[in-house]
């Protein structure tokens, strides 16, 4: 499409705006994160100072934030790798076949995720404590499931969709099995699909907070919870908060950078539903 | 030719077994692949689902351990409560606002991308932040920002010549800017979506309609959203659902005050589950705030689904 | 006598004399006396097992007894000790999820004294008296003031924990402020009498307006308002008490609708008296009023003892070496010119978990007695300037180190504890929000009697007017305290 000059100069204007809105309130967060206690917040708001990293070792040190750091990385790639095993396979499914029922369970799936978390917390626990899940990595695994599979379902089959039959059927009539078909064939097509949707749950299981908080122990508690710790009745630990945040956000960040181009990619695939 | 042998005869039997057992597993292939996540998610969610509807009609709470079976008592409960109509009216309210107010902007900004030519990576990535904090950090660094004698708003208004506020102390601007800080967080979502949805247009109707000599907004009009149809409602449904649950974010800006016009369903139903200790009103409450959700979803899914087949 | 006769009136005595002693025993299962740590003796008969204890680290004192008393236990017994923290807002829900479904995941947990109800309720409250009289170690109950104990360790009749920290209103100022020479001139000038901390409601305005200086970013103090909860302490603790407010009578009728809560509450809300506070007050909970006090901007400043030890530290206060205590101020009777004052009180005390196994019940009162006992203590004190011990507080030297100590023993005989009814959460919410209400220009009558009467549907829809339930006063909770102390045979100087 052809634009002026003019519309281009406004396009950059609004975009730097609203770059900096979104810059200026993170980095000015961040930056607490290295201020000693005495400036978390003081007014007018200090920006020389000498930066220390004492609130990092409390969090770490102290407060054994390792711990949940750990527990994170375990429990959202975890969840997210099983919820693609089981909903891939699934997606394909009610994509390609036709059968009775097959937009009622999608329906149904998808609903699932209007669920909100308060209700199903207690019964939960119940099923945790009859089957001893309590504290335990898989069972946080499995709780997360019930909220990533059915968003997993629902973009992995519109990316299915938008792939004609034919792929596949080219293959079956060379030779190959319906599975193997999907595997050499339409997979690596969709793979973009794959990552967006990854991504997407990754971010979700990473900073869900309620569900760890109740259904966490120990060896569970996740970086959200954590960072909770830091609002206490007292005051807020800024400086502490602001750590943790930055661990919480680096990560993500990071995979989000890495995975760009297949972000974009991806979710362009799929979007017809 | 002879008589079969019995280990012929044998033979044939299995043939003509595996055979049928070919076509039915063929038939019903579509289950082998579905099996393993219906199994997960029956076994994970169906019990707790179950369990918190059933819940609704009895009265179970943190104060005893009796739980006597009183079928509609908790839902007039709840339908008469003065305080859960404040807040449905609040969640609705919330929901149009940031829902459109993301969708706006977020495909506002997609469609500026379509003008810049250099750092579209770059930009791209910037925006996308806001997606990927958690809500709760979201909602303390803008609380952070907001305070008013500590935060950085307040000491870059004066030097725009405007008087500090006190944003989320007072009753007509708390929720204003609590829908703002959520549209913060998830226009770039709608960005991201839209975005990609109109990189992914093809490229011959642009080209003809050009040919044609049509104007930016006819082309808009008539071409582009259309096509984008799908994508919007896709959108637009994603955010509804969730928005409806919004909870982490609200509660640590404002915990529903003041006075209770950032009171969320969610936060609801928790104070009344958690502190005050009526978790089967909360069941109730939120089986209501499920059919609601369902209703409003279905009726989008339909909409969705019709475009689609026509397309 | 005949000898079927005689038969049957021995057997007619001996039941008599068997039902008479069963009614006479304690209702407690026994245990029998075990042996506890013993730094003295160097005792460690529960080394190398581990207890569990679900925290919350709210307050910076709580982190701190962490470390001074947890590592001191470990280190006298051999215990392991497990410990998991929460933020304070999201431990409820745990635990009550937990105790909902009989669990047993921790041994000790941290109980705020509104939570005992809900607990005691679901079961899951393990009574301490057969343990004290199986081996009281160094836990000495006796040496914690009657209304404090009353509130934070038991609920109602029955001894659960061992308090944790007692939380009883304090008033901060400015030291540099009230004895600068020039400040004290202009006040002379402006009202014609000495500067002196305030001691009565109006004394409170008078200063408060003298010190509230916008342009100079000082203002005269600082209360909250931002949450129900919130609200209604500082209305009470500040103002209602002592005014003679009280939050039921003897039958659970609700007093927020008598001439004196009106009184107050107006006062409380009153724009004259929000103006003399930091902007944004309306939305204002216990952290940012600390941290506007700690960061400069307030004169004044009602407070709890827990945040002490926070505004006298340096590191987290830019004002910690010019802040003094001293009582909150009370009303002026008119009639009489006294000064009344009346507190509140509350606080967390550690508890055990009822649902856990004997053996593992002994560890756990192992764990109070010494831990939270009297030796270790004192070193926190010293440290910390944090004591809730009688002992503590009146010791000569600590008081001299910490010239605060006898206000604050003061402070903790007078406190009367918040009701800890399961259904009062909701009840406090409805105070609270009719309170805030005020603050938008409601009138003052009509918002606290709706929510008056909002309280009475909250008590009766919990059964409690039918049942003809008692609200335990002040008194009768003492009487409550040194019933138990006579039944553990302790001595207390108010009994």
């Amino acid at each position: 499409m052809q634009y002026s000059w003019g519309q281009r100069v406004v396009a950059y204007l609004v975009f730097m705006v609203m770059a900096i809105l979104v810059v200026i309130p993170l980095m000015a967060g961040l930056l607490t994160a290295f201020k000693p206690q005495i400036i978390w917040v003081s007014s007018p708001p200090i920006w020389i100072f000498t930066p220390t990293l004492e609130n990092f070792e409390f969090v770490f040190v102290q407060r054994q934030n390792l711990l949940h750091l750990r527990n994170s990385l375990i429990i959202a790639t975890g969840s997210v790798t099983i919820a693609l095993i089981l909903g891939v396979p699934a997606a394909y499914a009610l994509a390609r076949f036709r059968f009775r029922g097959s937009k009622g369970l999608l329906q149904w799936l998808i609903s699932l995720r209007m669920i909100p978390p308060i209700v199903v917390v207690l019964p939960f626990y119940v099923l945790f404590q009859t089957f001893d899940l309590r504290n335990t990595h898989i069972g946080m695994i499995l709780a997360y499931l019930t909220f990533l599979i059915p968003l997993v379902i629902w973009m992995m089959r519109g990316y299915f969709v938008e792939i004609p039959s034919a792929m596949e059927e080219c293959a079956m009539v060379e030779g190959y099995s319906r599975l193997q078909a999907l595997r050499k064939v339409v997979l690596p097509v969709v793979t973009p699909g794959i990552i967006a949707t990854a991504l997407l749950n990754f971010i979700f299981a990473w900073n869900e907070y309620f569900l760890a908080l109740i259904l966490g122990g120990r060896n569970t508690s996740t970086l959200p919870v954590a960072t909770a710790t830091y609002v206490g009745r007292a005051r807020v630990e800024w400086g502490n908060l602001f750590a943790i945040n930055l661990i919480i956000m680096v990560p993500v960040i990071i995979l989000t950078i890495i995975l760009r181009r297949q972000l974009v990619k991806g979710l362009s695939l799929g979007l017809v539903d | 030719m002879t008589a079969p042998t019995e280990v012929q005869q044998a033979s044939i039997q299995t043939a003509a077994f595996r055979r049928w057992l070919y076509r039915v597993s063929q038939k019903y292939v579509h289950w082998f692949f579905i099996a393993p996540a219906l199994l997960a998610i029956l076994a994970v969610a169906i019990y707790p689902i179950v369990y918190s509807t059933g819940l609704s009609f009895f009265r179970v709470s943190f104060d005893s351990r009796e739980r006597p079976f009183v079928l509609l008592e908790n839902f007039i409960w709840i339908l008469n409560d003065s305080d859960y109509r404040i807040v449905l009216g609040n969640t609705l309210l919330y929901v149009l606002v940031t829902v459109s107010g993301a969708f706006f902007l977020g495909f506002g900004m997609a469609l500026l991308l379509r003008r810049i030519t250099v750092g579209r990576n770059w930009l791209r990535l910037i925006l996308i932040l806001p997606l990927t904090i958690a809500p709760i950090v979201v909602g303390l660094t803008w609380n952070w920002m907001l305070d008013p004698l500590f935060g950085l708003i307040n000491w870059i208004l004066p030097g725009l010549g405007l008087p500090p506020q006190t944003w989320l102390a007072s009753t007509s601007t708390a929720r204003i800017v609590v829908m703002l800080v959520d549209i913060w967080q998830w226009y770039p979502l709608v960005f991201l979506i839209m975005d990609a949805g109109l990189s992914g247009l093809p490229r011959p109707p642009y080209e003809s309609a050009r040919l044609e000599g049509a104007s930016n907004w006819t082309i808009f009009r008539r071409i582009t959203l259309p096509m984008l149809r799908p994508v919007i409602l896709v959108v637009l449904l994603l955010r509804t659902v969730d928005a409806f649950r919004t909870f982490d974010l609200v509660r640590v800006m404002t915990d529903g005050g003041p006075a209770y016009t950032t009171e969320m369903l969610s936060m609801y139903l928790y104070r009344t589950a958690f502190n005050f200790n009526k978790l089967s009103r909360a069941g109730a409450g939120a089986t209501i705030m499920l059919i609601v959700i369902g209703i409003v979803s279905a009726l989008m899914f339909r909409f969705l689904y019709r475009e689609v087949e026509r397309r | 006598m005949m000898k079927a006769t005689r038969l049957a009136v021995y057997s007619l005595l001996l039941l008599v004399l068997t039902v008479g002693f069963v009614s006479v025993m304690p209702v407690y299962a026994q245990v029998e006396p075990f042996e506890v740590t013993d730094p003295a003796t160097g005792a460690r008969p529960f080394e190398g097992q581990e207890l569990r204890i679900i925290n919350t680290e709210v307050v910076p004192i709580l982190a701190y007894e962490h470390e001074v008393f947890d590592a001191a236990y470990v280190e006298a017994s051999g215990v392991n000790l497990i410990y998991e923290n929460y933020d304070q807002g999201a431990l409820l829900p745990v635990l009550q999820t937990m105790c909902a479904a009989g669990g047993d995941d921790y041994d000790i947990m941290f109980v705020e004294d509104g939570w005992s109800g809900t607990l005691e309720a679901l079961g899951c409250l393990e009574p301490l008296t057969p343990y004290y009289l199986a081996a009281p170690g160094d836990s000495h109950p006796e040496d914690y003031t009657l209304r404090a104990f009353g509130t934070v360790a038991m609920h109602n009749e029955t001894w659960y924990g061992m308090p944790t920290l007692i939380a009883v209103g304090m008033f901060a100022y400015r030291t540099d402020l009230f004895s600068d020479p020039d400040e004290q001139a202009a006040f002379q000038e402006q009202y014609g009498r000495e500067l002196t901390v305030p001691e009565s409601w109006d004394e409170l305005v008078e200063v408060g307006e003298f010190f509230t200086r916008p342009d100079e970013e000082l203002y005269g103090f600082n209360y909250r308002y931002g949450a129900p909860n919130n609200i209604l302490f500082d209305y009470m603790i500040h103002f209602g008490f002592s005014r003679g407010v009280d939050f039921f009578d003897a039958d659970f009728n609700p007093l927020f609708a008598t001439p004196e809560a009106f009184d107050a509450a107006a006062f409380f809300t009153g724009q004259d008296f929000l103006n003399l506070q930091p902007p944004g007050r309306e939305s204002f909970q216990f952290g940012e009023v600390l941290q506007n006090y700690s960061q400069g901007k307030v004169a004044m400043y009602g407070t709890e003892s827990w945040a002490i030890p926070l505004l006298l530290d340096p590191e987290a206060s830019v004002v910690a070496d010019v802040t003094g205590f001293a009582p909150i101020p009370g009303w002026r009777n008119p009639e009489t010119g006294e000064i009344q004052r009346q507190l509140l009180s509350a606080g967390p005390a550690y508890m055990v978990n009822a649902n856990i196994s004997p053996e593992r019940k002994r560890l756990a009162w192992d764990y109070l007695q010494l831990a939270h006992g009297q030796q270790f203590a004192r070193p926190m004190a010293e440290q910390y300037g944090a004591a809730q011990r009688i002992s503590l507080l009146s010791d000569p030297e600590l008081v001299e180190q910490y010239p605060f100590f006898p206000a604050l023993l003061v402070a903790m005989n007078g406190g009367i504890g918040r009701p800890s009814e399961p259904w009062w959460p909701e009840a406090e919410n409805a105070l609270g929000r009719g309170l805030q209400a005020l603050l938008t220009g409601a009138p003052v009558e009509e918002t606290l009697t709706a929510a008056n009467d909002e309280v009475v549907q909250i008590v009766t829809d919990a059964g409690y007017y039918e049942s003809g339930a008692h609200y335990v006063t002040v008194e009768e909770r003492e009487q409550f305290v040194c019933d138990l102390f006579e039944e553990v045979n302790v001595e207390h100087s108010e009994c």
